[in-house]
């Protein structure tokens, strides 16, 4: 039997963003709370110093760990859109030899609005309804239906995807983080590879927001990652029972692999011509 | 072909497929450029505006007749060609278009060849009002219109690199393609003309090069440009395309032999189908 491979890939949500270590918070933006601006912190060292708690903590890995995989590779990226993942994932996985594996990729999809193009010779990733640069307005302001448009991008490189997965004997199974993005995209695609048929709700906490929640941004922490890893779970027990591995496994590996390629060459050739 | 057509005449081949080539790609594969110019002044394209609606589509229709896709076809011996080349196209409107109209279709009816004859790499698209809109970066001979659109100015801002950046995200759609035939059973050869890209395209997606050079382009535009080249346009004419289809051909036979299929045609028919439609959405 071949071990089990757990691939996943989103946003910010999959990468783990929001599991902070407190102690490594200044007390003074921990008082200031989740609508902290953030104005004379310098917020890429805390986040790069808790990066690797992020990665460690997400929900990726406590998912490996529910269906008894072996290994969890977790492509997840902070402020990733959809092309953008699956630039990455192209890149990295399309001519990867993973035939020692039974591969279960989970593609936890962002928000449909966001766009990526390569740029400085590797992938940057736009969030139009946040990013105010030109390039974001001007995406916004040039389609009409921002919701069903967007959600037709997704299901092209959904699609992608499923062609990918077919052809490489990979299970491709999609999640999403966003209701209204979710309900236009399954509306027009009937996929057989939807996690669940209903609607997701693997990162909304209700009463529970505070408690499963980083203090000082809208991201979940350890325990909010456990609750979405559960639902994920529980709806794979369901829907999908061959996935689950009966058997425990003795060793359990994490690799994160979200970090976008940097094509040097393309540079070098680029600043020699 | 109708199924019943299709039951009867495999069973004459002894089961063999019938052949079928599609294209795809921009205005050089929708055929742009083999005008009838005994109703069309000589001077003029579709573009400059004003134009009859039915003089149009005439125009149109010589382009998809006589265009290199529908040439090549015949030489390789093949039974259909579906064209879904499309002027003003990009890599990705190329394949989004595709992959929404023929997601499905069920190849497996035929022995397939896919060329796809890559656009211009600095164009783009996105779904507008549930249709794929092809966006041109304003450089290197752009309509005025491309300097006016803000989506394709704030791009080529937003890029670092004209070349580079826009040939990656090219490789990437490649890439996506070369996929989807693999998986479909689909053989795949791809071109495009500009030689400099060549560089990037190393490795695997090479595999799938047409092989057809800067020959091509050298002795369409150097050797005999008033020839080849409507002027009106810039687009080759029907000489024009005849060399193309040529120049594939030729490298089919003698990279890849076995795409030719020597047995007679007893059918040859075509169909254009490169206009991106709506997704016939409930808005």
């Amino acid at each position: 039997m071949k071990p089990k491979l757990l691939v996943t890939l989103g946003c910010s949500l999959t990468q783990g963003v929001g599991c902070y270590d407190i102690a490594t918070i200044p007390p003074k933006y921990l008082k200031q709370g989740r609508n902290n601006s953030m104005d004379g912190v310098d917020f890429p060292k805390l986040f790069n110093l808790n990066r690797d708690r992020f990665h460690d903590l997400g929900w990726p890995n406590k998912l490996g760990k529910l269906l008894n995989y072996n290994k969890v590779i977790n492509l997840g990226y902070s402020g990733a859109s959809t092309s953008g993942n699956l630039k990455v994932f192209t890149e990295k996985f399309i001519y990867k030899d993973l035939s020692n594996y039974d591969v279960l990729i989970i593609w936890m999809l962002p928000s449909a609005n966001r766009i990526s193009f390569y740029s400085g010779s590797r992938v940057i990733n736009r969030i139009p309804s946040s990013d105010l640069d030109d390039i974001s307005n001007s995406y916004i302001n040039f389609i009409e239906h921002d919701v069903i448009d967007s959600a037709l991008e997704q299901i092209f490189y959904m699609k992608c995807m499923e062609h990918i997965c077919e052809n490489k004997g990979y299970k491709i199974l999609f999640g999403f983080t966003n209701y209204e993005f979710e309900e236009a995209v399954k509306h027009y695609y009937k996929s057989n590879n939807y996690i669940s048929d209903s609607v997701s709700n693997y990162f909304h906490y209700g009463d529970l927001f505070d408690e499963y929640s980083s203090p000082i941004c809208y991201h979940p922490n350890e325990l909010g990652y456990g609750v979405t890893a559960d639902r994920i779970y529980d709806d794979l027990k369901n829907n999908y029972p061959l996935l689950l591995n009966k058997n425990k496994v003795d060793n359990f590996e994490w690799e994160y692999d979200g970090f976008e390629i940097h094509h040097m060459e393309f540079q070098k050739w680029w600043d020699e011509r | 072909m109708t199924d019943l057509k299709f039951i009867i005449w495999n069973f004459k081949n002894g089961g063999m497929k019938d052949k079928l080539l599609i294209t795809l790609g921009c205005s050089y594969t929708e055929g742009h450029g083999c005008y009838d110019f005994s109703i069309f002044p000589i001077d003029k394209n579709i573009y400059d505006g004003g134009i009859d609606v039915n003089i149009l589509n005439y125009q149109k229709n010589k382009f998809h007749e006589l265009g290199w896709p529908n040439k090549l076809g015949k030489k390789l011996g093949y039974n259909k060609v579906l064209n879904l080349g499309f002027g003003g196209s990009s890599t990705s409107g190329n394949l989004k278009w595709f992959i929404q109209k023929y997601n499905d279709f069920d190849f497996s009816k035929y022995d397939v060849l896919l060329i796809w004859w890559l656009p211009i790499t600095y164009r783009f698209s996105f779904y507008n009002r549930d249709l794929i809109y092809n966006i041109q970066t304003p450089i290197k001979n752009s309509d005025p219109a491309d300097y006016l659109n803000e989506l394709s100015k704030s791009y080529f801002k937003f890029i670092g690199d004209i070349d580079g950046d826009t040939i990656r995200e090219q490789i990437f759609y490649l890439k996506l393609m070369i996929n989807f035939c693999e998986l479909k059973n689909i053989n795949f050869l791809w071109y495009n003309h500009d030689s400099y890209t060549k560089k990037y395209f190393k490795n695997y997606p090479m595999k799938y090069w047409i092989g057809v050079g800067d020959e091509l382009n050298n002795e369409l535009y150097q050797v005999n440009p008033n020839y080849y080249i409507n002027k009106s346009c810039g687009h080759p004419n029907e000489n024009g395309y005849e060399i193309i289809s040529n120049y594939f051909y030729n490298s089919i036979k003698l990279n890849n032999k076995h795409l030719i299929n020597d047995s007679n045609l007893n059918y040859f028919e075509w169909e254009w189908d490169g206009e991106p439609q709506d997704y016939n959405l409930e808005l």
